[in-house]
């Protein structure tokens, strides 16, 4: 028996076993310092639940609302920000995509321009566009709209590039072999292989930017954030558990109605 | 009738070649030695080429540098009498629309129709602005259809690409092929991903439209079997150079060996050609194998092509 033991056969060798249990062993300990440091107690957490449900159970419920007209409102403006930055960002992101694309625009230099150019977009929140743009603008839709229309563009140049990268790769081969030179390709071929990838991608920004349109409002870029910080900053929470509920509703119907064209588009 | 130009006299020297190819070379950037070296040849029109070898060996380059996909490094290459190498942008688009290809994986926009995938094929033929809007002429759609309907796929004209079986697919791919007027067809594995059945009515039709409208084709394959039956000659590279070049009827075991630099034992390139599959080609080529085909199909592609010249 001890004899089989020893010469039991490993699945993969000495030098990849250990450094994936260096690279846990690593992760462990950096997750567990970085818990220590933000002075986190678990055990707190769980011992001042009673206060957090005494909050909620008192303050927030039942929900009650007024001003039905008001909150629906809001929660259209937060519609339109979301739609109208989602497709403004599209156009953008279209644009600096087909010049970003290296198979496409074969300028040196380019490609890396617009990715830097899309990543400095991305990279700043859009809570801090919303920051700055309430400065320049006033509170207001606009700030939500400028900020959501940033950062979308920012985020769909990046998955654009990706995805005209990918249908170039396949179609253009032919169709540059054909004699054809490269504009017609482009908007022949490349893009109508590219088209859900695209719509795929735009539905998803809808649903990012209701979600963030709400933090945003917060800030003052109008919308359903806006309604909520106000109804908390005056300590009616009846009617923000209201609010909150109507923008899980939102978020929810959305999603599923986006489920629902991406299923239609993609088959 | 044979087609002028008459692909049986054409040995490995030409009078007026479609193509010519002379001490071409390509040397990929990282690349371990060239992938094609020193290759020289010229076909006549209506020929039909087989080029075989192991993977690795220049095949596809080879094909690539014939419409510049692939820059060749040095050598020369005609396309009816004149230079593909070193021709600027412009000419080589000119050229490129005289130099059909399909491709192993077809390379059909899968969410396009059957109609707009093989329009494709006349964008070389037009104004930038035509092409980015589509606006294709009304006789080359005809002609489109025509064909389609020729080779059996008319009844798929308004569904999409994604939608057809493989040799479906691969049919589509060589009739946008078909729409630029070649007057080469350059095939790259066009049979690697086809079933059997498929795969005997995709070569067919490639022979088809070489012999009957006298379009030179060049198919690369790794069916030693489908090559032999197909081809008027074959091409044997080996490391990116031309080891064998000469009918089907020459191709000896031994050369096959020296191709695939293994013994025959160790290729499964059917049983036949091991035994005496090249004494039935050598017969079919003064018999069977190049009769008038009675197919419908076969005079209905060649008349189309000539209407669309016409029209």
């Amino acid at each position: 028996m001890g004899k089989m033991d020893n010469s039991r056969i490993k699945l993969a060798s000495r030098e990849s076993r250990r450094a994936a249990f260096v690279f846990l062993t690593v992760l462990v300990i950096v997750f567990v310092l970085s818990t220590g440091f933000t002075g986190f107690n678990p055990l707190e957490a769980l011992l001042a639940q009673g206060e957090f449900w005494n909050f909620i159970a008192v303050d927030f419920i039942p929900p009650y609302m007024d001003k039905w007209e008001a909150l629906l409102r809001a929660l259209m403006q937060t519609l339109y920000m979301a739609i109208a930055s989602a497709g403004m960002g599209a156009v953008l992101a279209l644009s600096l995509a087909l010049a970003g694309t290296p198979a496409l625009c074969r300028v040196p230099g380019i490609s890396s321009l617009v990715r830097g150019f899309a990543s400095v977009l991305r990279n700043i929140p859009d809570l801090v566009w919303a920051f700055i743009l309430v400065a320049a603008f006033g509170i207001g839709t606009i700030v939500g709209v400028l900020a959501l229309t940033i950062s979308t563009t920012g985020q769909l140049t990046r998955f654009f590039i990706e995805t005209l990268d990918e249908a170039a790769g396949e179609n253009m081969e032919p169709l540059l072999a054909t004699g054809a030179s490269m504009p017609p390709v482009v908007l022949q071929a490349v893009l109508p292989a590219a088209l859900p990838g695209f719509v795929a991608w735009i539905l998803y920004s809808v649903e990012l930017n209701i979600r963030s349109s709400t933090i945003l409002g917060m800030v003052g870029a109008g919308g359903i954030g806006l309604l909520l910080m106000g109804y908390i900053k005056q300590y009616n929470y009846a009617a923000a558990s209201t609010t909150i509920i109507a923008v899980g509703v939102i978020v929810i119907s959305v999603n599923l109605l986006t489920d629902c064209l991406r299923k239609i588009i993609l088959t | 009738m044979l087609p002028a130009g008459a692909w049986w006299s054409c040995g490995r020297i030409c009078l007026n070649p479609v193509l010519e190819v002379r001490n071409l070379k390509k040397v990929y950037r990282g690349g371990e030695g060239p992938a094609v070296d020193n290759v020289s040849f010229s076909m006549a029109r209506g020929e039909m080429i087989g080029v075989i070898g192991p993977s690795g060996a220049g095949k596809s380059t080879l094909l690539r540098c014939i419409n510049r996909l692939v820059t060749p490094t040095a050598g020369h290459i005609f396309i009816e009498g004149e230079e593909m190498t070193g021709a600027p942008a412009v000419r080589v688009r000119g050229l490129r629309r005289r130099v059909g290809m399909v491709f192993q994986h077809h390379n059909l926009v899968a969410r396009l129709t059957v109609m707009q995938n093989v329009m494709h094929g006349r964008l070389g033929y037009m104004s930038t602005l035509d092409g980015i809007l589509g606006r294709y002429q009304e006789a080359d759609k005809k002609q489109a259809v025509e064909i389609l309907t020729q080779t059996g796929l008319g009844s798929f004209l308004y569904h999409r690409a994604g939608e057809l079986s493989g040799g479906q697919r691969q049919r589509v791919g060589i009739v946008r092929a078909l729409m630029q007027q070649p007057s080469i067809l350059l095939c790259d594995e066009p049979i690697a991903s086809l079933d059997p059945a498929s795969a005997q009515v995709v070569m067919d039709l490639i022979r088809d439209v070489c012999h009957r409208s006298a379009i030179a084709c060049i198919v690369n394959l790794h069916q030693v079997d489908a090559a032999l039956r197909y081809s008027d000659r074959i091409i044997g590279m080996y490391r990116g150079g031309i080891v064998f070049d000469g009918p089907a009827a020459e191709l000896k075991e031994s050369v096959i060996e020296k191709i695939y630099n293994k013994p025959i034992k160790q290729l499964m390139i059917g049983d036949g050609i091991k035994g005496g599959i090249r004494d039935e080609i050598r017969e079919g080529m003064h018999s069977g194998i190049r009769e008038e085909p009675h197919d419908g199909i076969r005079d209905g592609i060649k008349e189309g092509l000539r209407d669309g010249q016409n029209g």
